[in-house]
């Protein structure tokens, strides 16, 4: 018997080649479909393909087709699609949200007692293209990109904020102390990661370069905070918690987006070169 | 910025609702009280069944 390294089965079609099945499962044909195949490539040959969980291309414009995970192109929430509700705006380039725009990964944080779920070995990125410069409509004038989408208030563990084009704030899985924050920052686009390697390692990178301080306080594991089923939290794009007042759902342009283990720093460059490489292939790169 | 008033009877009748694929209404309250939609959920609507949200009225968001 020939055992093929993937399979997947999505809307009853499969494939042994993760990138034929996702192009199947979200409609990709022509030259995006290529694109997507060369990303899957690149990945694997640099080794990192196995270290990520969830990578969302957005690719086709539409919803359908931006919501499958690459890594596991299912049809289900168990394979982390995203699942969107509220206001959206869907193109080649990539997904808008709105002022209640709420997509969720289905991924949980809280749900099993691991060193990635407890948020101490996973890194985080967002290749954001739109540049406000003085973001409105928000608390205190913030965008976000990342969030847990069950809490009521700013208190979630782990979300992004960006405030004007100066201060980036990237929680990970972690206490307020714990976050790195950027200031003096000259604009809001680019890949951003977020990664923790440790209890007490948290770097923050933009375009493959760290930025900010390294964060070496501890996250404060273990405890139950963290533990399922205590904290039930899934993580969501474009909000970065779920008040039902819209204050912390947001509206950046977001055209790709990973979730993974803890990344080395060369492992982060090359992601970048990696996923630069794919959006300039289809001219959506900043 | 514009956005869909919705009463509390309409709100129910919309949440968790595709109003195209994929995507579901999300209707919030704004900082006086009244539930709303986004003009982004009107304009995408493809679900015949929610066209009369197209007749609603559009406020500010407060």
């Amino acid at each position: 018997m020939i055992i093929q390294p993937y399979s997947y089965q999505s809307n009853n079609i499969q494939s042994s080649d993760p990138a034929t099945a996702f192009n199947t499962a979200a409609g990709i044909t022509g030259s995006t479909a290529t694109a997507i195949t060369q990303l899957v490539s690149d990945l694997k040959t640099n080794g990192l393909w196995d270290k990520l969980i969830i990578i969302y291309p957005f690719v086709g414009g539409t919803a359908t087709s931006t919501k499958f995970n690459l890594k596991n192109p299912q049809n289900t929430n168990d394979a982390f699609r995203l699942t969107y509700s509220g206001g959206f705006s869907y193109s080649v380039s990539g997904v808008t949200g709105s002022s209640n725009a709420l997509a969720n990964t289905n991924y949980n944080l809280g749900f099993q007692n691991t060193l990635f779920q407890q948020g101490i070995n996973m890194s985080i990125g967002a290749y954001r293209i739109d540049q406000k410069l003085t973001p409105t409509g928000q608390p205190t004038n913030r965008l976000y990109i990342w969030g847990d989408i069950t809490n009521v208030n700013s208190t979630s563990y782990s979300y992004w904020t960006f405030t004007g084009t100066t201060n980036h704030n990237f929680e990970n899985g972690l206490t307020s102390s714990g976050a790195v924050n950027v200031t003096g920052q000259t604009g809001t686009t680019g890949y951003f990661v977020s990664n923790r390697i440790s209890t007490t390692s948290h770097k923050a990178f933009k375009n493959g370069v760290q930025f900010g301080n390294t964060n070496s306080s501890s996250n404060g594991y273990p405890g139950t905070f963290y533990t399922w089923p205590s904290r039930n939290n899934p993580m969501g794009l474009f909000v970065a918690a779920n008040d039902g007042l819209g204050n912390y759902n947001s509206d950046p342009t977001i055209n790709f987006f990973h979730l993974g283990y803890g990344l080395t720093d060369t492992d982060v460059a090359n992601l970048y070169t990696i996923v630069q490489t794919f959006n300039t292939t289809l001219g959506r790169n900043v | 910025m514009k956005v869909i008033r919705l009463t509390e009877e309409q709100k129910d009748l919309l949440v968790g609702k595709e109003y195209t694929d994929d995507v579901t209404f999300n209707p919030i309250l704004d900082g006086t009280g009244n539930w709303f939609i986004t003009t982004l959920e009107r304009d995408n609507l493809t679900k015949d069944e929610f066209n009369w949200i197209k007749d609603l009225e559009e406020i500010d968001l407060i």
